[in-house]
């Protein structure tokens, strides 16, 4: 065993073992710590195929900004009844079956796959990667991704409006224009 | 002669004036959220927002048939193909899926003024023009990219749309229900175009569904079928096919009325193109579709749940006395009968020339259905008023004498739903079933298309029973509680007398939107350009 492999078991091991922390723990903050885990052992496999700003991606956007925010929200809401949720027997039977046979199918499916190692194996960095987001491919047969990027914009105006929106609505109730409901 | 790097950036360039209408709905959102802030006036929102629309028509009606001219220009002379390059493509459907949006946007402004007070007018009118911009977008989307974020651009804004009117614990869950399951169904999307991306390497779905095609001559990957298969699955939510269609009754019963009538077309119309531009039926492949009948069992997939999902929908809502739930199961049946039209398509042989191709029925029948359901939603929205909630059937009774029009109007929705001849829904229903029967294709597959059309019009007459008890009520009942008198919004009658016009039009004339949805969807394959697919 070299000692790729041996990287490769540790963290393929960390991430299994974490992704099934994630869904037997009843508790759903432990839950979130494993995820975190199950996520970074994720972006060190990124790190470790040599695509480092998948990686650092990873690592940024999910470990640092989502998992924070998932734990927060677990925090701020996990009272009482909802802080542990037990699964039952059936639960455990009917999912654990469905989860099987899924990734049975999918086990299945990726080794029936031959995949064909690239040739060029020079992957790009963020430079390239910056250039195409903003329309100027590099190679032809590339595509540039300016307009998806501007609708991602047009996203998150929309979120923030309904996030200022939920914020505001407490504090202005809808009863203070009465006269304004049929006209 | 151009290069390929040539072709691309002019075709990279030339696609911004591709989507100027979209451009102009998404600046009249932006102007509509600070209007919201400067000016918080229902009048003013609205205005803004008609002439958006107004200006997006304009715009389109002044590019015409240039686009596609223009599209092509930029490979004159090449041998390349513009399907595997682009990734905003003005043939084929775009046109007509554009004019759909527009039209369907004007409804739905016109349904929103009941809804809205001057508090929230701006973002709800901004919402809805972000929605419409999406949905005109999907018809000429060509990139995995582009169509996710496309059908984002619809999702994200309807969450907003059903929280905005915020007013009991029914319309909390029913946003909230829809949101976790709505982000559930783009995860399992994003999950499939994964797949299909790292199989072929690229995003852009003229060459990925090329390489598909030219991979499925000799071995099916299976890879590719679980992919396409997370795909369905994530449009089957959209479509609400059964087993996806589970939110549906609790959304349309706890949402605000005219968001409820959105949630009943636009993500359907979307869903539905995006499924046939998934599957190839648009840009057919030189090599055949990626997933033929007589390779794969998704033609077939696809068969049972068109069987199921109007058997469903049709059986549970003959037990429905809620108004909004029984339109919701209503529209899970109507998902079937769309289906057979999808089905038909993906079953057709490389080479035939059938007189309807199930994809242009599919389209025609979904025109039809968003006529008659938001007409219907519409008068629900009339009819109903704080003093007088209309929730049940029971609560409509009377009408015919209190409100002889509307009454009439919803006697025009209801027959069309049914399938009554002299009405959009029965010419919508005839293409399907004669696409189905008529379809050229070997026996076995032909006895499974004419089960198919028997099953959907078994369908149509358990669906008779309950559109027609509600006509019943309406003329031949005592009113229970009358529906108040109360001076009420105008627009929304308005809106329905547009669809019933519609309705009774494409009814009696099919043939005004029946050519175009057929000039929509031509059989003809795209030439690919195999060197330029290698080389990607």
């Amino acid at each position: 065993m070299t000692f790729h492999d041996a990287l490769f078991l540790i963290l393929a091991t960390a991430s299994a073992v974490s992704a099934l922390g994630v869904v037997v723990s009843s508790s759903i903050i432990r839950s979130a710590i494993w995820l975190l885990f199950m996520l970074m052992g994720v972006s060190g496999l990124y790190f470790f195929l040599g695509a480092e700003f998948l990686g650092a991606a990873q690592l940024i956007v999910y470990v640092g900004g989502t998992m924070v925010l998932v734990v927060f929200g677990g925090m701020l809401t996990t009272r009482g009844p909802f802080d542990h949720v037990p699964v039952g027997l059936v639960g455990w039977v009917l999912g654990g079956g469905l989860s099987l046979a899924l990734f049975a199918l999918l086990v299945q499916a990726s080794l029936s796959f031959v995949s064909h190692p690239r040739t060029d194996t020079a992957l790009p960095g963020t430079g390239p990667l910056g250039l195409t987001l903003l329309g100027v491919p590099e190679t032809p047969g590339q595509t540039a991704y300016l307009l998806p990027f501007e609708i991602v914009s047009i996203h998150l105006l929309v979120v923030l409006i309904a996030a200022a929106y939920l914020a505001r609505a407490k504090r202005r109730p809808t009863s203070t224009h009465p006269e304004a409901d049929h006209g | 002669m151009k290069s390929l790097a040539d072709v691309q950036n002019a075709l990279l360039a030339g696609a911004v004036h591709f989507v100027l209408p979209e451009v102009v709905l998404v600046g009249t959102a932006c102007l509509l959220f600070v209007l919201a802030v400067v000016y918080p006036r229902r009048t003013a929102a609205v205005g803004l927002a008609l002439i958006g629309l107004t200006w997006a028509v304009a715009l389109t009606y002044s590019v015409g048939s240039g686009e596609t001219t223009a599209f092509w220009a930029f490979v004159e002379g090449t041998p390349y193909s513009p399907h595997l390059l682009a990734a905003i493509d003005p043939t084929g459907l775009a046109a007509l899926i554009r004019w759909l949006a527009l039209a369907s946007g004007f409804i739905f402004v016109l349904l929103a003024w009941p809804e809205i007070q001057d508090h929230n007018a701006g973002e709800y009118l901004g919402c809805l023009l972000v929605m419409i911009a999406g949905s005109s977008l999907i018809g000429r989307v060509n990139d995995l990219v582009s169509l996710f974020l496309a059908l984002e651009m619809v999702s994200i804004p309807t969450y907003v749309l059903l929280y905005l009117p915020l007013r009991g614990r029914g319309e909390q869950e029913a946003a909230v229900k829809y949101f976790l399951l709505s982000i559930l169904s783009s995860g399992v999307l994003l999950f499939g175009f994964s797949y299909l991306y790292g199989l072929t390497g690229t995003t852009n779905l003229g060459a990925l569904l090329a390489v598909l095609s030219a991979a499925h001559q000799h071995a099916i990957t299976p890879m590719a079928l679980i992919a396409i298969l997370m795909v369905i699955a994530a449009f089957g939510f959209r479509i609400s096919a059964v087993p996806f269609q589970f939110y549906a009754p609790d959304v349309y019963q706890g949402g605000p009325t005219g968001v409820v009538a959105q949630i009943a077309f636009i993500p359907k119309f979307i869903g539905f193109v995006a499924l046939v531009r998934v599957l190839g039926l648009v840009i057919r492949p030189q090599d055949g579709l990626p997933f033929e009948a007589s390779t794969t069992l998704i033609p077939l997939v696809l068969w049972v749940m068109a069987i199921v999902t109007m058997t469903f929908g049709n059986v549970l809502a003959l037990l429905q006395d809620d108004l909004k739930r029984l339109l919701a199961y209503s529209g899970i049946a109507h998902s079937g009968y769309m289906l057979i039209g999808i089905v038909v398509a993906c079953g057709l042989p490389g080479n035939s020339t059938p007189a309807l191709s199930g994809v242009d029925a599919t389209l025609f029948y979904l025109i039809a259905y968003g006529l008659m359901t938001v007409g219907a939603f519409a008068l629900i929205l009339y009819w109903n008023s704080q003093e007088r909630p209309i929730r049940t059937i029971d609560n409509l009774g009377g009408l015919g004498e209190s409100h002889p029009l509307s009454a009439a109007l919803m006697t025009v929705f209801l027959f069309s739903l049914i399938g009554m001849p002299m009405t959009a829904g029965f010419a919508g229903k005839f293409m399907l079933f004669v696409s189905a029967f008529e379809a050229p294709v070997e026996p076995p597959m032909q006895n499974l298309y004419r089960i198919l059309a028997v099953v959907a019009a078994v369908n149509a007459a358990i669906g008779a029973v309950y559109y027609l008890r509600i006509v019943g009520v309406m003329y031949l009942r005592d009113p229970l509680h009358p529906v108040s008198s109360a001076r009420r919004a105008v627009l929304p009658l308005f809106a329905a007398c547009l669809c019933a016009i519609g309705t009774v039009a494409f009814g009696v004339y099919p043939r005004l939107i029946a050519d175009s949805t057929q000039q929509a969807t031509p059989l003809v394959e795209v030439p690919g350009n195999a060197a330029v697919v290698a080389r990607m």
